[in-house]
């Protein structure tokens, strides 16, 4: 490993620029381990690319994205069944319309957001379920906006 | 410029994340083995509930004033440094990670004016994508950086951001500064600063330099000039691999029998060992240790130690076999024993492995494929899933945690629960 470059150089100008070996770099080299397979070489060898990984597909801010599990049937319709896994990110605007998980009174809840001339609600997407009104004194806040869910079938 | 950006009481922080009822109320976080409270809301520090206060003396006074109380909960709260750092890594160009929930920052802004609305675009964003507020304090040097932070975190009124920049606000925030609250000044130091008549950050940065260095070495003397405002302490991007590694842990009870002990300290010793093959490094000498609690006068003391030396190595079920039989001479029996751990030393990356003709490359190769087995199965189902069996016998020595937190973000039977109901 090259550790020390002489001080004083002199050079005819052929050499532009001398570097000193980066010490905590390192080099994996299998010294014992390596097995050579003995027949012909894999024509697939040069055209390697990653398998697909189903967390670029799904996450796309990791430092902002939670899971939460969904507990109950009120948004059916919006494809959210219970005990199914959602993905929900923190740092998505938290628009109309969108599916949210929210905070009122000390507990998280998933429900679609509408706000129309009317007022601010969690809308359940299943007839059989009530929506909630927001109102002035609720304690509410949206803590994050339902990007995936999935669902075992 | 420079930035420390630092969260508001981390840890209550995040357990508010996930229960945001809790915010406005009275929080605490007890350390290991739930013993004394290291963390607390602004309502708690209000309420007069001292920082480092044994929970045994103050219990009544938590219960009268309903204060939320909880275990530490390390696995969340490093999981949630991790995404407030990586917050700001993708918001300025250098960052210093400092500790679990400080780090320091480059800016790029130019003037005062964009600097400011950088670092409150920063806070914000922080906060929108973790749940995490946080205080950021701006100014030329790293000392000054931290005394401002400390300035926007008492003062309200500057929503978080404060930049310690122009001579007149810069004496005027360190004359309001006692000495002891400095960057780097310890307990000793301040003391003896007191002695010479120097109380405040501005005594101190008005102190002669020389005298400074004869009295306090060459590290008083940065201090002094980071004070003026000249940058002595630099940005530290990646961190230097740990030399050194350490896991000890006291015991939830003291311990009279050598099995318990062994079984903690292979647990332990899986913990380092762990940390050891994150780093992608092998040692090759282990120091092993247990003591008694020197706190009980009356009890009968031992500590014991003992330094170990092998050929470089990662394999768990062979340090745990050296650390055990180890120390097993140099256990007496009778004595009660509060604490034990091991620290790894000469710690050498694995690439240097140098093969020794009677390693057995096979050997080596099938330890290897044993201990990603078991990270592999650990980190999908949680820690301690697959073990050593002498760690197992948890009874005695696991850590008495009976207010934690779920693994909100680590283990998935925990993850929270949104109500579709």
């Amino acid at each position: 490993m090259l550790k020390s470059i002489p001080k004083k150089l002199k050079t005819d100008g052929s050499i532009s620029a001398i570097y000193g070996m980066e010490e905590s770099g390192s080099l994996e080299l299998p010294l014992f381990s390596a097995r050579v397979a003995a027949g012909f070489p894999s024509p697939a060898e040069d055209h390697l690319e990653s398998r697909l990984d189903l967390n670029q597909h799904l996450i796309r801010n990791p430092s902002s994205t939670f899971f939460v599990r969904a507990a109950g049937e009120s948004m059916m319709e919006a494809g959210i069944y219970d005990r199914d896994l959602l993905i929900v990110d923190r740092s998505i605007e938290k628009r109309n319309r969108r599916v949210v998980i929210a905070t009122l009174n000390g507990e998280f809840t998933v429900k679609r957001l509408v706000q129309d001339e009317e007022g601010i609600f969690l809308v359940a997407e299943n007839p059989d379920f009530d929506s909630i009104p927001i109102r002035v004194d609720s304690d509410f806040s949206i803590w994050g906006v339902v990007t995936y869910v999935i669902h075992q079938v | 410029m420079l930035a420390l950006a630092d969260c508001n009481n981390f840890y209550v922080s995040c357990e508010r994340v996930f229960r945001p009822e809790l915010e406005n109320q009275p929080v605490v976080v007890l350390s290991n083995n739930d013993g004394c409270i290291i963390a607390r809301s602004n309502e708690s520090k209000a309420l007069g509930i001292p920082m480092g206060a044994p929970v045994f003396k103050i219990e009544d006074q938590l219960r009268r004033q309903r204060v939320n109380i909880f275990s530490s909960n390390y696995p969340l709260y490093g999981d949630m440094s991790d995404r407030v750092m990586s917050t700001f890594e993708a918001s300025v160009p250098h960052v210093e990670r400092y500790s679990i929930d400080e780090a320091f920052l480059e800016l790029s802004a130019r003037n005062e004016a964009e600097r400011f609305s950088e670092c409150r675009d920063l806070r914000s964003r922080v906060r929108r994508h973790t749940g995490i507020p946080i205080s950021i304090g701006i100014a030329p040097t790293k000392t000054l950086a931290k005394v401002a932070n400390h300035h926007a975190k008492r003062h309200p009124d500057c929503g978080g951001v404060f930049e310690l920049g122009d001579a007149g606000k810069r004496d005027e925030v360190l004359g309001a500064t006692e000495v002891e609250e400095l960057w780097g000044i310890g307990r000793r130091t301040g003391i003896k600063l007191r002695r010479a008549g120097i109380t405040t950050a501005l005594d101190l940065q008005r102190a002669d330099v020389s005298w400074v260095r004869r009295e306090f070495t060459v590290n008083g003397m940065r201090t002094v000039l980071e004070l003026r405002g000249e940058p002595c302490i630099e940005l530290e991007m990646a961190p230097p691999a740990k030399q050194t590694i350490c896991s000890a842990k006291s015991f939830g009870q003291l311990i009279q029998e050598w099995d318990p002990l062994a079984s903690a300290l292979t647990a332990y010793l899986t913990q380092a060992v762990d940390k050891l093959r994150r780093q992608q490094a092998l040692t090759s000498t282990m120091q092993v240790f247990a003591h008694t609690n020197r706190h009980r006068r009356d009890d009968p003391q031992h500590a014991c130690s003992v330094l170990l030396e092998f050929s470089p190595t990662d394999y768990l079920p062979e340090l745990a076999r050296r650390a055990v039989q180890g120390l097993r001479p140099h256990f007496r029996e009778g004595m009660r024993y509060q604490k034990a751990g091991v620290l790894l030393l000469e710690l050498i990356p694995r690439s240097q492995r140098v093969g020794h003709l009677w390693d057995d490359p096979e050997q080596l190769e099938k330890q290897d494929a044993v201990m990603s087995v078991m990270e592999r199965v650990n980190r999908r189902w949680g820690r301690r899933t697959l073990n050593l069996a002498s760690a197992q016998d948890t009874q005695q020595w696991c850590m008495r945690q009976n207010r934690r937190s779920p693994g909100y973000t680590t283990c998935w039977s925990e993850i929270p629960v949104a109500h579709a109901g």
